[in-house]
This record gives structure tokens, C-alpha cells and sequence, in this order.
């Protein structure tokens, strides 16, 4: 660079050095702070976020606290107080290996567990025999009221109504022991029937005609299916 | 209250001892700034806010220079997170803003001003018809200024980098893309041209 062109370059410096507007400084500072650092609007203070962060954390304390009293706490299923209470173990496995009443819920559905429209009458069926256990007692108390003079010297219709009564109680008594000396007998017919279907499909033919006679044995009035006979034969 | 004017006069003065340091090199700031240092930033700006905007308003015009301006910036703060140290930052800011001022010519289909000797001679004229004190150093600047708008843009784009961005020939080569040798003589020419223009309206005052 010669003289002539440093007195040129001089004369270039001392000329107005225009510069940015103020606007336009802060437009750009502005968008230059904002890509680094949301503005606060995006960012919401912890003193207005606590409450949310708060509640979450005292809804999960309370759920893990919670839950597992409330499963302890949870009322046992029928089946289960039936089952104790008549003394029998329905998870155990019977004479057969027929595990018909365990309750299926999370289990493998196996060929010997009930179907589930057979379920409720199983069910039921149970609950009769825990019924069934509370009746000696009263049934007990009723033939001591039955002999006791205060009865002698009751109405005709009174002694009626009390000889029905008696007579329920001994029919309910019998089927409670019918029931505890067979072991199929907590066993619905159709559910015999399933399992009897399962002996002859495996060959066990012999077995199988044993369990008929025990079904019918049992339940004298029930007919059994001529298709299963039929197999049998 | 008192006590946050006296934050923000340390601070502003804290601003202000960096942009004067210049230990602290433009990369170091950007490399700052890419890391969440707006402050950095804004010691970069002010470093090379008036040398870019002049930049561009020479070969753009005041109509369209605060536009441009604004989109370089924004294309510097938008590149932070790929931002890497392969050249200065002055070049990359300037390759940045004559990328943009060649893509704003072909947007709106400019044609830059060549050396016209009756349009320097219309201006000469005009300016012998003003009082002879009003002729002396303001009007020579307004002359020159005359002078560098009909440089071609190449020549002007040259001499305005190295007269506002301060590069030498070989990154005014580097920052347009050319050999050291074409800077060189663009740069020369330029002179040569702004030069004699002046002479000539001082010959014909």
C-alpha cells in the first residue's frame, strides 16, 4: 500500500462510520439470547411447579403404601372360606388328580379344570356344603325344642311346621354325609361327564365306566349323555 | 434496588473490559457462546457490528442493509451448534455476509454498478455548484463515498474488507474465494480507480 492509498484509506475512516439501529441491536441480542436460554415464558419457576411435583410424588408414596394393605385386607373369595370351613383343601389334588375347583384365575386353563360356564354351579355348589356344616347345630337345637314340653304343648300347626323343618334339616344332613363320604361328590354331573370324556378319549375305558356307575350313583336322576355311552361301548 | 443498578453497571463493565480485550479471541467467544454464553455473543456484536453493517450497506444500499444484516446475524447464531474453528471467525462472518449479499443481487436481480466517468463527472459538476467551504473535507468524504459506490464489486468488495473488516490479501482471498494473486489485483484496481476519480474531480473543480 503506497501513500497515495493510505490517504486514501484515511480518508475513508474519517468519513460517518454509520452503524446498526438501536432496534436492530436488540432484535439480534434478543434472538441471540433466546437460542441459548428460553425465555421465561417456556420456563416455568419451581415456585409454580412444585405443587404438580408434589402431588405426583404423594400419589405414588400413598399407592406403594396402600396396595399391599389393601391386598392383605382384601376379603378371601367364597370358595376359599367354603373350603376351609368344610375341611377339604380344594388346591390339593384328589384321588384322581382332578383339580376341579381351584380358582383358574392367572393359571394355565387345563383339560381337568371346569369350564367356565360350569364355574358358578361348582361354585354354588360348595357354598351349599358350608351351609350345610352350620345346619347340625341348629339342627340339634331343634330336636331338643322339638322334645322339650314347651313343645308338647304347642299348637298343631306349631308341630307341623317343625316336622317340616326337622325333615329339611335330616335330608340336608344326609347330603352333607353323602357328600363327604364319595369324593366326587363336590363334582357337578356335567363336570363328571367332562372328566368321563377324558377317561375314554385316553383308553381308560374301565375307569371310565367306573366313574359312570359313581355319577350315577350319585345323581340317580341325572341323564347321562347317550353319546358318551355310545363311546364307551 | 440500588443494589441491582450496581449489578448491572458491573456487569455492563464487565461487557465492556472483554469487548476491549482482545486477548480474548472472536473464536473464544463464539466457541463461548456455542456453549450457552450469551454474553459472549454480545461482545462478538458489538466487536463487528458497525465494520459488517457498513459492509453491507456499501453494496447494498440503506434499503436493503438492515435486512441482510439482521439474517447474517441470525445465520451466525442459528450455525452455533455446528460452529467449528477451521478459519478465523472474521473470515467466516464475512464469507457469511457476502454469500448472503451475492444471494440478495440474484433475488432481486441486481446488476452492480460499474465506473461510469460522466456519472463521477455529473457529480463533480453538481459539486462546483455548491460554496467553496462547503467543498473542503465533508464533501471529500461524500465524494469518496460517491467513489466506492461505482467501484465494480468486485474491486468494492475487496477494498471494503480490507477497509472495515481489516483482512489482509490473503484472507480478503480466502473469504471470496479466489487466489491470492486475483485479491491482490482486485484490491489494487480498486485504489487505482478511487484514485483517480478523486483527482479527476479535483482537476475539473
Amino acid at each position: 500500500m503506497n501513500t497515495d492509498d493510505e490517504k486514501i484509506s484515511s480518508l475513508y475512516h474519517e468519513a460517518d462510520k454509520p452503524a446498526p439501529s438501536k432496534r436492530l441491536d436488540d432484535a439480534i441480542l434478543g434472538a441471540s439470547r433466546e437460542a441459548v436460554d428460553p425465555p421465561a415464558a417456556t420456563r416455568r419457576p419451581f415456585s409454580a411447579s412444585w405443587p404438580a411435583a408434589v402431588s405426583i410424588a404423594a400419589v405414588i408414596v400413598i399407592t406403594i403404601i396402600l396396595v399391599p394393605v389393601l391386598q392383605q385386607q382384601e376379603p378371601q373369595p367364597a370358595l376359599t372360606q367354603a373350603t376351609s370351613e368344610t375341611g377339604r383343601s380344594l388346591d390339593a389334588p384328589d384321588e384322581t388328580g382332578l383339580n376341579a375347583y381351584t380358582p383358574t384365575v392367572g393359571k394355565k386353563k387345563s383339560v381337568d379344570a371346569p369350564s367356565p360356564a360350569g364355574a358358578p354351579a361348582m361354585l354354588q355348589e360348595v357354598n351349599d356344603l358350608a351351609v350345610d356344616q352350620a345346619m347340625p347345630a341348629r339342627s340339634g337345637a331343634s330336636s331338643s325344642a322339638a322334645t322339650s314340653p314347651a313343645v308338647d304343648a304347642a299348637s298343631p300347626l306349631a308341630k307341623e311346621e317343625m316336622r317340616v323343618e326337622s325333615d329339611s334339616f335330616d335330608m340336608e344332613r344326609s347330603r352333607m354325609q353323602a357328600a363327604d363320604s364319595a369324593p366326587f361328590a363336590i363334582l357337578t354331573p356335567e363336570m363328571w361327564q367332562v372328566k368321563i370324556s377324558r377317561l375314554i378319549t385316553e383308553g381308560k375305558t374301565d375307569e371310565a365306566r367306573a366313574e359312570i356307575e359313581k355319577l350315577e350313583k350319585h345323581y340317580p336322576e341325572h341323564i347321562i349323555d347317550p353319546n358318551l355311552l355310545e363311546k364307551l361301548e | 434496588m440500588e443494589k441491582g443498578l450496581l449489578f448491572k453497571v458491573v456487569a455492563e463493565m464487565r461487557k465492556l473490559a472483554r469487548i476491549m480485550d482482545d486477548e480474548i479471541s472472536d473464536e473464544n467467544l463464539m466457541l463461548s457462546y456455542c456453549n450457552g454464553d450469551a454474553d459472549a455473543f454480545e461482545v462478538l456484536y458489538q466487536r463487528h457490528k458497525g465494520p459488517l453493517y457498513r459492509f453491507i450497506l456499501r453494496q447494498s444500499g440503506q434499503e436493503f442493509a438492515e435486512e441482510l444484516f439482521q439474517d447474517i446475524w441470525l445465520k451466525v447464531i442459528n450455525s452455533r451448534m455446528s460452529y467449528q474453528v477451521k478459519a478465523t471467525f472474521k473470515t467466516w462472518l464475512y464469507h457469511i455476509a457476502r454469500n448472503r449479499i451475492i444471494d440478495h443481487y440474484r433475488r432481486h436481480n441486481l446488476r452492480p454498478l460499474y465506473n461510469d466517468s460522466d456519472s463521477l463527472s455529473a457529480i463533480s459538476g453538481a459539486e462546483r455548484k455548491q460554496p467553496e467551504n462547503q467543498l473542503e473535507a465533508g464533501n471529500q468524504h461524500e465524494l469518496l463515498m460517491h467513489a466506492i459506490a461505482e467501484l465494480p464489486r468486485d474491486q468494492k468488495e475487496a477494498f471494503l474488507l480490507k477497509e472495515e473488516a481489516g483482512l489482509d490479501i490473503e484472507h480478503i482471498a480466502h473469504t471470496t474465494g479466489v487466489s491470492y494473486e486475483a485479491a491482490k489485483s482486485r484490491l489494487r484496481y480498486a485504489y487505482k480507480k478511487l484514485r483517480d476519480q478523486l483527482e479527476f474531480i479535483h482537476e475539473h473543480r
